[in-house]
């Protein structure tokens, strides 16, 4: 009897030795619904809070702002810096993010829902802006990502259909209100050429640098490249084609943020 | 020495012969009647002369000068009844009288039979694997410093005297099994089975081995003789609340059978879902068989196996600030929820398989030689996350904490500061890693490939990083009695190894694949693709599950060395003398030509070689029976060790430079004294290193590479004294005193060469000002006071106190350096100026104590005879009873330093805290 409870002893030691293999279940796609609805347009926050800044405060019916857009820019290629650019059907806004990893979560075509109370929007050199306050309270800058990502929520895949409007540079309205339709929306220009293309690059000695594009008028418009953006080091296209990109505004005027090297495409040397 | 003594024994001889009394002589074999071991300086003297002699390493004694005719021998040895017999002297002929057992006295102070002492190896697992493995120097019998070192100062990864784990030797059956990348003695190895691995011959120090030259750290030699396991079985079972919860361990011995075969077996599992520490887990078993065979009164031959497969969940240091913002000194960054289970991304799997073969050849009683020759396996991976322009994904990153917004990294955001305090405060899931919002990155760029006609790999994958060998040894020892007083022992060894290193992918968390290019390279030459390849042979590799990646070579290694040692065994001295010389070479093969260095990284490196030597000696006066004088000095050459010898083995071939031999001086002094009631000793010891070199990396963040940093020339001096005390103050009642008082310095200012792996910087050398800073890890004061009162009804009860002061945080010698002193002069006078000047320096580079303590530990054993053959064991030991928390194990600081602000507290160090209250409850049956 002893000896058979030695031997049962030593199988539970055994037992617990071989703990079962663990195999990780993997976790599903999660196709991410918002429980938050849409009650503002962008246009109408960006109306709601023209100054320089101002915090985003309860509407008066008592209910929060929150507004619902399509993401059409971000840091996907690096050239646009701590800023995600969302467009709904009546204008689209700059948000200040401080993150180098925006494009990873919030995708070109990922619709989102914000909940902007409490965040500030105020104006950064001009550009309306959606943000937090600077410590000192005199400006507007990044917000802190948690804080983006407690306030907003994901729909869907990013899948979204994106407008892209065609503009010209000439009719570019240069005073507010007008403006507020203008910023941050994703445009294209349409037979325009780069002044030095085929032969400058898009950034110059490592840092950022504006070029310039010029319709068959000869109006221009400035294109903002950072320098860490992975076609920093490229040449500017040569000949005619077109550009895409997020119409963005720094004091007086108008510069263009390609989001990715794509976005000067259709490009052909003519005689 | 030799001569005169060999005179001296020459002239008593012709001085017998010439007074024409007749003499004859005995020899024998002295052994324990347990193991049958030879028992090692038994005193064998003659009663009525004056003539004693001292038995070998091996038991075997001599006495050629006894008067004809009967007479009586006695024979002492510490630990063992006192034997008396008669012999018959004949003339002219030195009778063999056979094997003598001793019979051992079993002080229940320091035996511990069933593997009561709860040291666990686990504990020790560490990146740098430092700690230097002191329960394997337990089983030191009656060295009462050794056998409570190993247990109570186990807490704080205490080292004996300061040094590293490569100054210690470990060997098995006669074959060193270190392993030669680093010179450590992997103690994970053996499984835990601590009943397979029990029969220990500890060498202390620099004190002279009969199995090795030794190294000033000490040497043991485990032996696995199947006959020298008692027969029988046993189990055991515990319970604990540390790495692991459970343990099951199994030993069954055959002892030698009439067919002169024996064998023994043990087998041991050791598991926990989850250890003490949130997200660690254990699961590991080993195996041993042993076989003998005598094959008569002169050859045996011997075969052993053993391994342990074992897969842990590890813990990492983090910030005082994360300790205190979860309220948990416990706190672990590598893990997160997965689908709800907790996942640990730091997985460590682990198995040393070995097989060693052994010949032992006695043709004469005096002679022995033992000879083997192993294979040895060493397969080790770790796992860590990886991930491409994307968000770091550990939660402890410092732009997650609060304290990126205070002030030090720009300006302060109070508001941020109270939104991250509270997230980490009160959100569990925000502490730890998403690996759900891994996976949906992943997924996204996998939907993106299908929707937009992209192609994107995976953004964050978990890789496994292997460190294999294949190692094969060869020995051979010889222990020789040349006359009544002297022995001779001799060596020689070889070792060669094949090590790979190299990386695999071990899960793409949901993508599709995992791009094989330089990461960090990509952002310093963006416009040249070719600089991004881990290898031009392969470029743009797509790697997938389980392909390698990233890096991937061989260092090849090979070692020979010869020893020689002569033993003097006189009635009131022993002395002896030893040498060595070893040939060292080593080379690395690169499998893979990476852009950074396609000249020097793939292929065949230069052969590094070198030659080594080593002297020791050292001599006992023996005043009388119980109170002992030693001394022993050694100076030697050790050859570098491969994991340091070259600058980033990962891209290229190029080595350390001005790597050196290092060379060591040591010396002690011991005083030992064994009464009736009081044993003990005291030893002073001091070590001075020179040549020494250390290599350490990390992420420079302002140049967003790996920097490696070197330094060459270093001088370290090691001194400080040990003092062990037992008092038998009834014949049950034990106390025991034991401490440690030491230095352990850095005694030059070496040169400090720091290498960026990108290329960005050229490399860079300057004057690292590290005089008088301290070694750091081990704690260098230490103390134990303990009772062991064997009670009676078989009832052991034992409590302790352990106090441990002056350990240190790991340097960063870049803070040491004249560009850590480049801040801006304050003041309006010479005089404040270079005041101020010295107050910021002194602020820079201090370096931090760890926070000490002192543990109160207790423990409760019972024996049960069931009858004359079985007895079933229960021991219960609590240690840190009192629950003191703040014990800090270990620290380092950063390697980045803040060359802006030169403000300390921007990278602040890291700590790893020692456990609360732990228990372990162990049930045993011996049958």
């Amino acid at each position: 009897m002893k000896s058979k409870i030695f031997k049962l002893l030593f199988f539970i030691s055994l037992i617990f030795a071989f703990g079962c293999a663990r195999d990780f279940d993997i976790p599903p796609l999660d196709i991410p619904k918002a429980t938050i609805t849409a009650n503002t347009t962008i246009l109408e926050l960006k109306q709601a809070f023209p100054d320089a800044l101002e915090q985003v405060g309860v509407k008066p019916n008592g209910e929060n702002y929150i507004i619902e857009g399509v993401v059409i820019g971000n840091d996907v290629e690096g050239n646009i810096y701590k800023n995600l650019m969302i467009q709904d059907s009546t204008a689209a806004i700059t948000i200040g993010i401080n993150s180098t990893d925006i494009n990873s979560t919030y995708r070109i075509g990922q619709q989102i829902v914000i909940n902007c109370t409490g965040l500030y929007v105020g104006l950064y050199n001009n550009l309306q802006q959606l943000g937090y306050e600077t410590d000192d309270g005199t400006g507007i800058t990044f917000m802190l990502s948690t804080l983006f990502a407690e306030k907003t929520q994901l729909n869907g895949l990013p899948a979204y259909p994106i407008d892209t409007i065609v503009g010209d540079i000439a009719s570019l309205p240069t005073t507010f209100p007008a403006l507020m339709t203008y910023q941050s929306q994703l445009f294209v220009f349409k037979d325009v050429y780069f002044q030095n293309g085929g032969v400058w690059l898009y950034t110059n000695s490592g840092k950022n640098t504006t070029r310039y594009i010029f319709d068959s008028e000869g109006n221009k418009l400035a294109v903002y490249n950072s320098s860490y953006s992975t076609f920093a080091n490229d040449t500017l296209p040569s000949g005619t084609g077109n550009v895409v990109g997020i119409l963005s505004y720094f004091k007086n005027s108008y510069q263009l943020l390609m989001r990715m090297s794509s976005d000067a495409y259709g490009f052909k040397v003519t005689d | 020495m030799k001569k005169s003594i060999l005179l001296t024994i020459s002239f008593s001889l012709f001085s017998f012969i010439a007074f024409s009394q007749k003499i004859g002589g005995i020899k024998g074999l002295i052994v324990n009647s347990e193991t049958g071991v030879g028992v090692i300086s038994a005193q064998v003297s003659v009663l009525g002369e004056a003539i004693s002699v001292t038995s070998s390493q091996d038991g075997d004694f001599r006495i050629s000068t006894i008067p004809v005719g009967k007479t009586t021998i006695e024979i002492v040895s510490l630990g063992y009844q006192t034997l008396s017999m008669e012999v018959d002297v004949a003339e002219g002929v030195i009778a063999n009288i056979g094997t003598i057992r001793l019979h051992p006295i079993i002080d229940p102070y320091f035996n511990d039979e069933e593997g009561i002492i709860t040291f666990d190896e686990s504990q020790l697992d560490d990146e740098s694997g430092s700690s230097q493995s002191i329960g394997n120097l337990s089983g030191a019998s009656y060295d009462v410093y050794l056998s409570t070192a190993s247990y109570a100062f186990g807490a704080t990864r205490f080292r004996i005297r300061g040094y590293d784990s490569d100054f210690s030797s470990t060997y098995i059956n006669g074959i060193n099994f270190d392993d030669p990348a680093r010179g450590y003695f992997n103690y994970s190895m053996l499984g835990g089975m601590n009943n397979a691995f029990r029969n220990k011959n500890v060498v202390n120090g620099i004190d002279f081995a009969s199995f090795t030259f030794g190294d000033i750290g000490g040497a043991v030699n485990i032996s696995t003789k199947a006959s020298m396991f008692s027969p029988g079985s046993r189990a055991n079972i515990a319970f604990t609340n540390r790495n692991y919860k459970w343990r099951g361990m199994f030993t069954y011995a055959t002892g030698v059978r009439p067919d002169g075969w024996s064998f023994a077996f043990s087998a041991i599992g050791r598991f926990a879902d989850e250890g003490v520490v949130p997200g660690t887990f254990y699961r590991s078993w080993g195996y041993f068989i042993t076989a003998e065979k005598i094959l008569n009164d002169k050859n045996t031959i011997m075969m052993t196996t053993f391994g342990a497969p074992t897969q842990r969940g590890q813990a990492s240091a983090t910030y005082e600030e994360v300790y205190n913002l979860t309220s948990n000194n416990l706190y672990n960054p590598n893990w997160g929820y997965q689908n709800g289970k907790k996942r640990n991304s730091r997985v460590v799997e682990s198995y040393d398989p070995s097989f060693i073969l052994n010949w032992e050849w006695k043709p004469d009683i005096s002679t022995t030689l033992r000879t083997g020759a192993a294979f040895k396996m060493t397969n080790y991976s770790s796992s860590a996350l990886n991930w491409y322009n994307a968000a770091d994904p550990r939660p402890d990153y410092y732009r997650y904490l609060p304290s990126y917004y205070s002030g030090l990294f720009g300006t302060a955001d109070p508001y941020a500061q109270e939104l991250l305090t509270s997230l980490w405060e009160n959100d569990l899931s925000f502490r730890q890693i998403d690996w759900d919002k891994m996976y949906q990155v992943n997924y996204l760029n996998n939907w993106e490939n299908e929707n937009r006609g992209k192609n994107l790999g995976s953004t964050y994958i978990l890789e496994n990083r292997y460190s294999n060998q294949i190692n094969y040894m060869f020995n051979t020892n010889l222990n020789k009695r040349l006359s009544d007083y002297i022995t001779l022992q001799a060596g020689a060894g070889f070792k060669y190894t094949n090590a790979s290193f190299f990386k695999k992918i071990d899960d793409l968390l949901g993508g599709e694949y995992w791009l094989d290019i330089d990461q960090y390279a990509e952002q310093d030459f963006p416009n040249n693709p070719d600089i991004l390849q881990n290898n031009l042979n392969n470029p743009n590799f797509r790697a997938k599950k389980g392909d390698k990646f990233g890096y991937n070579y061989d260092i090849n290694y090979l070692n020979s060395n010869l020893w020689l040692q002569n033993n003097f065994n006189l009635p009131h001295w022993d002395a002896y003398y030893s040498g060595e010389l070893s040939y060292t070479q080593f080379q690395r093969d690169g499998k893979m030509r990476n852009e950074r260095a396609p000249d020097n990284s793939f292929g065949k490196s230069e052969m590094k070689r070198y030659l080594n030597f080593g002297v020791k000696a050292g001599a006992t006066y023996k005043l009388d029976g119980r109170n002992y004088f030693t001394i022993n000095a050694l100076y030697e050459t050790v050859a570098p060790h491969f994991a340091n010898a070259y600058i980033s083995p990962r891209i290229k071939d190029t080595p350390v430079p001005n790597l050196k031999n290092q060379k060591i001086i040591s010396a002690d002094i011991t005083y030992r004294f064994a009464y009736q009631k009081l044993k003990g000793r005291i030893t002073a010891f001091a070590t001075n290193f020179y040549d020494q070199t250390e290599v350490s990396s990390f992420f420079h963040n302002t140049y967003q590479t790996l920097v490696n940093y070197i330094l060459t020339g270093v001088r370290k001096r090691y001194q400080g004294i040990e003092l062990g005390i037992a008092y038998k103050m009834t014949p049950a009642l034990t106390a025991s005193f034991v401490g440690t008082v030491a230095r352990y310095r850095y005694v030059n200012q070496p040169e400090a060469i720091t290498n960026y792996e990108n290329g960005s910087l050229p490399d860079d050398s300057q004057t690292a000002y590290l005089k008088n800073f301290y070694v750091a890890g081990t704690p260098q004061q230490v103390f134990n006071l303990g009772l062991k009162w064997a009670a009676p009804k078989l009832w052991f009860f034992d409590v302790n106190v352990s106090a441990f002061d002056m350990a240190y945080v790991s340097l960063s010698p870049s803070r040491r350096t004249e560009s850590a002193m480049g801040f801006e002069l304050t003041g309006n006078t010479q005089q404040e100026m270079e005041n101020n000047y010295i107050k910021k320096a002194k602020e820079i580079t201090c370096q931090q104590k760890l926070n000490g303590g002192w543990l109160l530990n207790a423990s409760v054993g019972k024996l049960v005879y069931l009858d004359r053959k079985r007895s079933l064991n229960v021991n219960v030991g609590l240690n840190n009873i009192l629950n003191y928390r703040n014990l800090q194990t270990g620290g380092y600081e950063q390697g980045r330093f803040d060359y802006t602000d030169y403000n300390v507290n921007k990278y602040p160090n890291k700590y790893y805290y020692g456990q609360g209250i732990n228990v372990f409850v162990s049930v045993g049956v011996k049958f």
